[in-house]
């Protein structure tokens, strides 16, 4: 396949070995230096790895500070960097966040989009699956590799790996960066970014509502965080081989 | 004050060049006044006394050979700040360590300090600009007073110069317990000879008659130059004349920096790359470190077992490891640097750059991946051979002598069979040659060999220890380098300040 269109969507986060988190839940963020999402720069990774001929941009969500991401983005290979900021957005939580992206995304055309499995900071895994819904775009999710040749992406199970055909447009979430990727800019990577502009998007370019987005276009809100200690829980596996077996035997156990 | 008798296997008598001592006892001051006593109370018994701090010295200058160690340990506070010209200098005690001050400075976390000058540290605070100590002797857990004792210097004296550059001020203790505080400035010598008073100590003596080689980097023996300052004589000294118990260094100004690794097809275009890029005024190197191939395939090697440290191409090649400061005029530094990458042979697109402190952390990581994996190797044979210690070389020659010289380490190494990597400081032609021994036999061949390539550094108007001093493991080169004459010059001045000889003994000289 020849010149796709990939984004790459990166999030700039605390340091989560420096972070704290408040009494009230909240993430301590002040004077804790950012870093790009460590899940997002393995998404930034696999395009970087796959890139050829194609076209990958950066795109974050995000005070202006995040340029700081973008331009690292830059850095690392990719073409072109856009920011999405704007005081209307402030306290988007996941829906709000996947709408106001969505709308930017399909405003270009793009036949991928790479995200991390989740951001270490909201840690909800949410974003993704959400783009791909107002997108109408495909999901394949937990991936481990991807091959833009033969157009196949390699998706983690818990106890296997799936090779499936990758169906476009999609939106593909990454668990872990690609075997022997670009860990550090190259030279001429470096230089180019330099004289690269990062593109600011606001509320007025993109089209959407204001009850679509940021705290307004929210449907939660944090009351509280707290550490949950896990109960301790069995796990029955159902061979999958004889499907209809497999139901009734789900059945059984649901019903009791 | 705590005193013990140390354990057979204490970490108060062996340091980082894994050579064991021993000590009939250990004491650790709490504070000057503790330590000035106890050095008083060695003095009139005549305890031998070894001065440790952090123990990361290579040549075994805190390694005792009986008597007492004294501990500085606890004397790690740094004190105070002051104003000096457009800058600012701090005063500490001798086991603050090199990172200690430089993340307090940078990070401006001086609750709790004193103004040295009036208003100091207000001023320091509101000064936009930040500061830095920029003394990096790689080791950044080391002391500053151990820094001074052996006039430490590392990768950045290339841009900055070495430890004596950016001390003003130092207080030592001598062996009877007198206490002066020295500093720059304020007194010289008239040639070779000291007249001076220093808080109302009469000091009188000659320096060895010598001079010390100041044209490469140099850490062999005592600094003795004509008309030199007072503080001089005490930096690089090893601790055979007194202790320092306080000292103010100056600090710079910081910028940021960016750090690169150029990858080049072979040893023999690394170095041209360097040559060419050392005085080159567009690029303006901060730092520049040289990589042979033997060294690349070994963090491959590191690298197969710890994921963490970054992966070289899969190519056989060699580096160069430059930093540069990251300013405005950065594009045109790497118009320049591209131009004589391609020149030599290189390829800037498989070349890396790194400003964040992630980045560059992990591109330290990968440069430091080389000595500390010979170490590890070194450590893990030493249950099975413990009479095998780790053997690099630490020589300086000059400018027009450094490709003889690197021709000559290969030719005596290869001409004995040993198995060996280049890698470090080109900047100031001051490689470091890791022999990597395999058993006994090669340290015979590997001791027989060092004292070829050491005779062959001093030969080229080289320096046989240009950054790791003289201790107890290079007593040999001072005789190479001053002859019998020098090492009594030396031993005179040291039986003036230290009459009973009880400070720091069998360093330097015997």
């Amino acid at each position: 396949m020849s010149d796709l269109r990939i984004a790459v969507m990166v999030k700039q986060v605390p340091d989560p070995n420096l972070v704290e988190i408040s009494e009230d839940g909240r993430l301590m963020r002040e004077n804790v230096p950012s870093m790009i999402d460590p899940f997002g720069k393995m998404a930034l990774q696999h395009a970087i790895t796959n890139k050829c001929q194609h076209h990958v941009d950066a795109i974050s969500m995000g005070p202006m500070q995040a340029q700081d991401v973008l331009r690292k983005s830059l850095e690392f290979g990719a073409d072109d960097a856009y920011l999405i900021s704007g005081r209307e957005f402030a306290g988007a939580d996941t829906i709000a966040t996947a709408r106001t992206m969505a709308a930017f995304l399909s405003m270009r055309d793009y036949d991928l989009v790479f995200c991390g499995m989740q951001a270490t900071d909201g840690d909800t895994a949410q974003v993704p699956s959400e783009l791909a819904v107002f997108l109408g775009f495909n999901i394949y999710s937990y991936a481990t590799s991807i091959d833009l040749e033969n157009m196949t992406v390699t998706q983690s199970y818990e106890r296997a790996d799936v090779v499936s055909k990758l169906s476009l447009p999609a939106v593909i979430t990454f668990m872990r960066p690609p075997h022997g990727c670009v860990q550090i800019p190259s030279m001429t990577d470096y230089v180019s970014a330099l004289k690269k502009e990062i593109k600011v998007v606001g509320f007025a370019d993109l089209g959407i509502r204001m009850c679509d987005t940021g705290a307004k276009g929210s449907r939660t809100k944090v009351k509280s965080v707290s550490t949950i200690i896990p109960k301790k829980k069995s796990t029955e596996f159902i061979d999958g081989a004889d499907t209809v077996s497999a139901a009734s035997a789900i059945m059984k156990e649901v019903k009791g | 004050m705590q005193r013990f008798t140390p354990d057979p296997d204490s970490p108060y008598t062996i340091d980082e060049c894994k050579i064991r001592g021993r000590a009939d006892s250990v004491s650790v001051p709490d504070d000057e006044e503790e330590l000035r006593s106890e050095i008083e109370r060695c003095f009139s018994s005549k305890t031998p006394v070894t001065i440790n701090a952090m123990r990361t010295g290579l040549c075994g200058g805190g390694v005792p050979d009986g008597g007492e160690v004294i501990s500085l340990e606890r004397l790690d506070r740094i004190i105070g700040i002051g104003r000096k010209e457009d800058g600012y200098f701090v005063r500490v005690q001798p086991c603050v360590t090199v990172r200690t001050l430089r993340d307090t400075m940078l990070m401006k976390h001086i609750d709790g300090l004193k103004d040295v000058t009036e208003g100091a540290c207000d001023s320091f605070l509101k000064d936009q600009r930040k500061f830095f100590y920029p003394v990096d002797p790689t080791e950044m857990d080391s002391s500053i007073g151990g820094n001074i004792a052996a006039n430490s210097s590392g990768p950045r004296t290339f841009k900055y110069g070495p430890t004596r550059d950016w001390v003003i001020s130092i207080k030592v203790i001598f062996s009877d317990g007198r206490t002066v505080r020295i500093d720059r400035g304020k007194h010289f010598a008239s040639g070779k000879h000291f007249s001076a008073d220093v808080d109302g100590i009469h000091l009188e003596f000659d320096m060895p008659s010598y001079d010390f080689n100041t044209n490469v980097k140099n850490a062999g023996g005592l600094y003795s130059k004509d008309d030199m300052d007072l503080i001089d004589v005490f930096i690089g000294s090893e601790g055979i004349l007194g202790v320092i118990c306080e000292a103010d260094v100056l600090l710079a100004e910081w910028h940021p920096l960016i750090s690169n690794i150029a990858f080049m097809p072979d040893d023999t275009s690394a170095l041209s790359l360097i040559k060419d890029v050392r005085h080159d005024p567009i690029i303006a190197p901060e730092f520049l470190e040289y990589f042979d191939s033997g060294s690349i395939d070994l963090i491959r090697r590191v690298s197969d077992s710890d994921p963490t440290i970054l992966r070289p191409p899969e190519e056989r090649c060699s580096a160069v490891f430059l930093d540069m400061a990251l300013d405005d005029t950065i594009a045109d530094r790497y118009d320049r640097l591209f131009d004589l990458i391609r020149k030599n042979g290189g390829d800037p697109s498989k070349s890396w750059a790194g400003h964040d402190q992630d980045d560059r952390g992990r591109m330290f990581e990968f440069r430091h991946s080389v000595p500390k994996s010979i170490f590890e190797y070194v450590a893990s044979l030493k249950e099975e051979m413990p009479a095998l210690n780790k053997m690099g070389t630490d020589m300086s020659v000059p400018e027009d002598k450094s490709d003889e010289m690197m021709a000559f380490y290969r030719e005596t190494l290869d001409s004995f069979g040993l198995e060996y990597v280049i890698f470090g400081h080109l900047g100031n032609f001051h490689p470091h040659v890791e022999i990597i021994l395999k058993d006994l036999e090669d340290l015979r061949k590997a001791r027989e060999a060092y004292a070829i390539l050491a005779q062959k550094a001093v030969d080229l108007g080289g320096s046989p220890s240009a950054e790791h001093g003289i201790g107890k493991l290079k007593r040999d080169y001072i005789r190479m380098m001053y002859g019998e004459k020098g090492i009594e010059e030396i031993r005179s001045l040291k039986r003036y300040f230290d009459p009973e000889m009880i400070l720091n003994r069998g360093d330097m000289i015997e």
